[in-house]
């Protein structure tokens, strides 16, 4: 014969609370990790770009570096190096990818710069063809993480060369 | 303490704690979270194979410990 067995439902109770507050905890402590990450990412992608923009000193006496998305805290980050002598060209892209996709999304990424027909400067002009079929570009991983990785795409007139 | 209250305690603790580690395991994998870094992946990975080993040793000798009133409680059915 069966006894009567009475649990309580507290312990239970008790067990989901403390399980959602782990998830909770959880998930912002996977986000201020992320923006850290983003950081050091930054960070370095802007070591990069100064590089570029000394080499293309050495060419060009009069240039200009634009930002050519206000996302300020953003996962992508765009930048034209121009030549104010002969109108040469570099497009910088920064980001950040979950590396599941990232075969998929480097193309992607390389079709949409292609595609882009105008682009608005700062100074209110349009940009035609900031990069072209015939343009050089190089898709360069600059952080590799366990589930993401930091990217750097280079697009550059093809006269001038890498 | 006797031995039987202590592995019992132990595996209860043990098993409660696993049960919020593996929750937690399974949501970095299905949300792609990143919580820790790999190498302390690892080191967890060996802390909880070492707790499973543990658990799986306690209830054993909870069992071994309990032999002769198991048999005793099949011998009144039967």
């Amino acid at each position: 014969m069966m006894k009567d067995i009475k649990i309580s439902i507290w312990p239970f109770v008790g067990l989901i609370i403390i399980t959602g507050a782990l998830i909770f905890g959880a998930n912002t402590w996977n986000r201020a990790r992320q923006l850290t990450k983003l950081d050091q990412l930054r960070a370095h992608s802007e070591a990069i770009l100064a590089k570029h923009v000394s080499d293309f000193k050495e060419g060009n006496e009069k240039i200009v570096l634009e930002n050519l998305n206000n996302d300020e805290g953003g996962v992508r980050q765009v930048y034209l190096l121009r030549s104010l002598d002969n109108g040469e060209m570099i497009l910088f892209e920064f980001g950040y990818q979950d590396k599941r996709n990232l075969d998929k999304f480097q193309t992607e990424i390389i079709k949409n710069l292609i595609r882009t027909d105008t682009t608005t400067s700062i100074d209110g002009s349009k940009l035609t063809k900031v990069l072209s079929e015939n343009d050089l570009y190089s898709f360069v991983p600059i952080a590799n993480e366990k589930k993401f990785v930091g990217w750097l795409v280079v697009g550059m007139d093809k006269q001038r060369g890498f | 303490m006797k031995l039987e209250a202590l592995t019992t305690q132990l595996a209860v603790v043990l098993l409660t704690s696993m049960v919020l580690v593996l929750t937690l395991a399974v949501a970095n994998g299905v949300l792609r979270w990143d919580l820790f870094s790999l190498e302390i992946e690892r080191i967890g990975t060996v802390v909880m194979a070492a707790s499973w080993f543990v658990i799986i040793a306690s209830v054993i000798v909870n069992i071994m410990l309990n032999i002769g009133r198991i048999a005793d409680h099949f011998d009144e059915r039967h």
